[in-house]
């Protein structure tokens, strides 16, 4: 992707917590092309929300950008004001959360919080406002959009609200979408549905997308590229399709050996072959490669060498010593 | 169904369940669960909520069923009416054919250590102010068993059996992670020794890589302690690799009844054909034909007429929108509830009728 609409660079998000700074973020580096998908896939506490929400700068009082560029349209969110920010945020990059019940507002009707961003951002009067948000809701899926306007977000099912969140999103037609988890509340058919409507938002409005998932599954049918977190860092980056075919980190490779499928035989003990242990304390990281203790390769250089993420070739990056460039 | 159920039910009960054993260790019949509706200012004796709408299964003993469905469809309230946390409104659950129903206070207590539960969330399912031994030595105490010295070795005998150290007997629940926990609650679920444990959502608030973890302890514990689960969630990837049998319910009955290998190969109901379909794949689609259902789950208030998936069905012809179909025996061991089900020798029907049924979305 030659043009980039965001690029972070070396990005690192501090918490500080009784039990020490615990290094949610470490030193991550990732761009996203015009109209590119890039999957961001982690499990818990890998950093992958907290890098979607330095990038919102919407983390939490006790957690800080310690370091590190967040370079958008000629800014550097890491360091815009307050107010800059408040002109970014659901103008120019919008989110999508996991659950919509709790990112709309229960006592406002449809109408008007969709109605709100399109005030707020583009200037519009009310009726204008309201009309937009109707041909808005229509374009996300909403039977009825008319209607559903004056219902209040209760009144919707949890698709439905998923998709005025979508609606809510598109407003003001941005440069890059954050989608954290926009489907992990879903009932599967009804992910089925918001993960189309997402695909077809993506080509008809042209926008970028860093979708946030923990589901290699989601990914892979929606990302162009992914890039896996583990313990605060990017450990692999590729095309969804390289990375599935032939992932190169020993971690990439457990994960995607443990997972159940759907189709493919079964194996003959019903045991899957699993990553051992734990995540380590992101407040006290072992010195060297944060997988040395579930590592099936680690060897001595390992133990007190962190590996940099290098480029095995074009569009493949990996931070492994058994893929030193 | 059949008529010598009831007989079994009436049955003496047996002490020795040595002496059953051609009887499955657990059989619905016609088991219902409805949910009164609550009376609302002008609207008065509201309609109730048909959570579980008659479902009749056995599951024989050692063997996994695993049980999937959407939220709502009554996969987790039927859970706890196996269990008779919530007894059924009507029909039968018999556990190596007795049924529950007729037993006194003091037989079920008895009961209750054979049938075991391990609920989704570990969080909330553990009490934050007692210790992992203080847990795990509860069912004793409730139950009466054993000395003092007997309990802490079975404890400590449990924390190794489910992977966890003897150590962490003193521990509390917060200093676990939320793979250790669901362990906890496992080893918990297994301390009586119970024939029977129904799993509702055990492992899906879990990561990945530990979800793949608690699935072989999972495994292995059947294997080493003879184990029977009904294996309740929503996720038909986990579902596929632990069920030995797979149930599918839709609004409150079970539409699909087979062994696991034949329905993800080739499902019978167009429903587990959607759902499979639904879900996201690994990789390339071989067939690039996914089924997008449209429109939303529909209540189970107020349930279509006929078939409850018609107004959603591709398949759908007139007769499904007037005549429920009933579970049936389509081919050896593959049951479904479809007027029409996939047979492989069904051609793809009237294209032109699909585009006008179900919600314009």
């Amino acid at each position: 992707m030659s043009e980039e609409v965001i690029s972070i660079r070396n990005l690192h998000t501090h918490f500080r917590t009784e039990d020490g700074v615990v290094k949610s973020v470490r030193g991550v580096d990732l761009d996203i092309g015009r109209g590119e998908v890039v999957g961001l896939v982690g499990e818990s506490g890998s950093g992958k929300s907290v890098t979607a929400h330095s990038i919102m700068r919407l983390i939490p009082p006790s957690g800080r950008i310690v370091e590190g560029q967040i370079l958008f349209e000629g800014e550097d969110l890491a360091r815009a004001s307050v107010r800059q920010m408040q002109k970014v945020r659901g103008d120019r990059i919008a989110m999508i959360f996991q659950e919509p019940m709790t990112s709309l507002n229960p006592v406002l009707r449809i109408g008007e919080q969709v109605a709100d961003v399109l005030r707020l951002h583009r200037g519009l009067s009310k009726r204008e406002a309201l009309a937009e948000a109707k041909t808005l809701l229509g374009r996300v899926g909403i039977p009825d959009p008319e209607a559903r306007l004056a219902n209040f977000p209760h009144e919707l099912s949890g698709g439905q609200r998923q998709r005025v969140m979508i609606a809510a999103a598109l407003a003001c037609r941005p440069q890059l979408i954050i989608a954290d988890e926009p489907t992990t509340a879903l009932d599967v058919t009804i992910q089925a549905q918001i993960l189309d409507l997402l695909r077809d938002l993506k080509r008809d409005f042209g926008c970028s997308v860093l979708l946030i998932t923990h589901d290699l599954g989601v990914i892979s049918e929606t990302a162009d590229r992914v890039a896996v977190m583990y313990a605060g860092q990017i450990v692999e980056i590729a095309d969804v399709e390289t990375l599935l075919d032939e992932p190169l980190h020993p971690y990439t490779i457990g994960l995607l050996r443990s997972l159940p499928r759907l189709d493919g035989d079964l194996p003959e003990d019903r045991l899957l072959p699993v990553i051992g242990g734990v995540v380590p304390n992101l407040a006290e990281l072992p010195i060297g490669c944060a997988f040395q203790t579930r590592c099936p390769h680690v060897h001595a250089r390992c133990l007190t060498e962190e590996p940099p993420l290098s480029a095995v070739h074009s569009s493949r990056q990996v931070r492994c010593w058994l893929h030193e460039a | 169904m059949r008529p010598d159920q009831t007989d079994v039910a009436n049955a003496p009960v047996l002490d020795r369940p040595d002496s059953q054993e051609g009887v499955p260790l657990l059989q619905l019949v016609e088991v219902r669960k409805y949910f009164p509706g609550r009376k609302t200012f002008l609207k008065t004796g509201a309609t109730g909520v048909k959570a579980v709408d008659g479902v009749s299964l056995s599951v024989r003993r050692g063997e996994t069923l695993g049980l999937v469905g959407e939220s709502g469809c009554g996969k987790s309230t039927l859970g706890r009416a196996i269990l008779h946390l919530e007894p059924p409104t009507s029909g039968q659950v018999l556990f190596e054919g007795r049924d529950l129903a007729a037993l006194t206070p003091d037989e079920m207590r008895h009961l209750r250590r054979d049938m075991q539960i391990v609920f989704q969330d570990p969080y909330s399912a553990l009490n934050p102010r007692k210790s992992v031994g203080s847990i795990l030595t509860e069912a004793y105490r409730i139950h009466g068993l054993y000395g003092a010295d007997e309990r802490a070795r079975r404890v400590s005998d449990l924390l190794e059996m489910v992977g966890l150290r003897a150590e962490h007997v003193h521990r509390y629940p917060h200093e676990f992670s939320g793979g250790q926990r669901q362990r906890i609650c496992i080893a918990r679920a297994i301390a009586l020794d119970p024939k029977l444990v129904v799993a509702d959502e055990a492992v899906s608030a879990l990561d990945v890589s530990v979800q793949a973890q608690v699935l072989n302890l999972m495994v292995t514990l059947q294997k080493r302690l003879g184990l029977t689960y009904v294996f309740i969630s929503h996720d038909l990837r986990v579902v596929r690799h632990i069920s030995d049998r797979v149930g599918v319910m839709y609004l409150g009955r079970i539409v699909e009844l087979s062994e696991t290998a034949a329905l993800y190969r080739r499902p019978l109901h167009p429903y587990t054909e959607a759902l499979l379909s639904a879900v996201p794949r690994l990789g390339p689609r071989k067939d690039s034909t996914r089924i997008v259902l449209k429109g939303d789950i529909p209540s189970a208030v107020n349930p279509p007429s006929g078939c409850a998936f018609h107004p959603r069905c591709r398949y759908s012809r007139d007769r499904c929108a007037v005549e429920a179909p009933a579970l049936r025996e389509h081919a050896p061991g593959r049951l479904a509830a479809c007027h029409y089900p996939l047979l492989d020798t069904l051609p793809y029907q009237e294209p032109s009728k699909i585009q006008s049924i179900g919600n314009p979305l």
